[in-house]
């Protein structure tokens, strides 16, 4: 009895702890300051597994219509490619000044180094369920979109058969698919 | 937003009838306000970037070494599609002649498989 009135005590105390350094202000909020590991590793820990049970049961259509890649990657070149990155090009005002730094989409996920668990988020359904589901829905406090709202899941499926070939693609291949105009 | 507009229209035609001046001013003012909201909603639709439309450039298909090519990959296939109208609007089937070689450098690729 004693041992569990010692640990609500503690309980308490360290919950007063947080509410005071909340309170007082002294937690950096600037993009510029990262957070310190603990920190980091819960929002990170807290986005991924939310992420994969939100996405876990979305059915993935075919996504080698080379129609969609055109869409697709029209869409992503107009409104991704600031933060996200394409062939050829290494940073932007956007990756660098963003915190999280927005993952490089035009490198395989082992090579952009956006998720620091090593994990490449799993096969391509799955990474292509969890793509869908964050343009879609969009990630609180990243600077990342929900597209939801202003596009319809065609759309949002065509960005996501382009993104799963965007690590492949070179400039000049990515030029052509991407260009809206005509010949 | 549909509701809301039906509901305004409504409104409108409620005021005319009842010929105030002024309500018919405070609805004109929140239909326009309305009008603002569903452009918003409309502000990605594809035809908003006709302003930016970019060519693609076509001549690097054309420089490609065919027999690198796979005929089925989906970004071929995308970029030949893409480039497709430059080709028909030349009037020679630059397509049909790059899926030709893409073809015989196929067959050479199978008959070099069948030497080893």
């Amino acid at each position: 009895m004693k041992t569990v009135k010692h640990l609500i005590l503690i309980a308490v105390g360290l919950f007063a702890v947080g509410l005071i350094y909340m309170y007082s202000g002294a937690y950096p909020m600037g993009a510029d300051v990262p957070h310190n590991k603990l920190t980091y590793w819960l929002l990170e820990t807290a986005r991924e597994q939310s992420i994969e049970a939100a996405s876990k049961n979305i059915d993935v259509p075919s996504l080698d219509d080379p129609e969609l890649l055109l869409s697709g990657g029209a869409d992503y070149n107009d409104m991704c490619v600031a933060c996200h990155l394409k062939p050829g090009s290494a940073q932007s005002d956007m990756s660098i000044g963003l915190y999280p730094a927005p993952p490089n989409l035009s490198k395989s996920a082992d090579e952009h180094g956006h998720d620091d668990s090593g994990d490449a988020h799993g096969d391509s359904a799955q990474s292509a369920r969890r793509q869908f589901w964050i343009i879609k829905h969009g990630i609180k406090a990243s600077g990342m979109p929900a597209w939801g709202p202003t596009h319809d899941d065609k759309r949002i499926w065509a960005m996501v058969a382009f993104l799963q070939k965007l690590p492949e693609l070179n400039s000049e291949q990515y030029q052509i698919i991407t260009a809206r105009g005509e010949p | 937003m549909v509701l809301t507009n039906a509901v305004l229209i409504k409104s409108v035609l409620n005021q005319y009838g009842n010929l105030s001046m002024k309500n018919i001013q405070v609805t004109i003012c929140l239909l326009l306000v309305n009008v603002f909201f569903i452009a918003n909603t409309q502000a990605h639709a594809p035809s908003e970037h006709a302003a930016k439309m970019v060519k693609p450039k076509c001549a690097a298909v054309e420089n490609m070494d065919k027999s690198k090519m796979d005929a089925n990959d989906p970004v071929m296939m995308a970029m030949m599609k893409k480039c497709m109208s430059k080709a028909a609007s030349e009037g020679h089937d630059s397509e049909g002649a790059m899926k030709n070689s893409m073809g015989d450098a196929k067959a050479e690729k199978a008959a070099g498989g069948n030497d080893h």
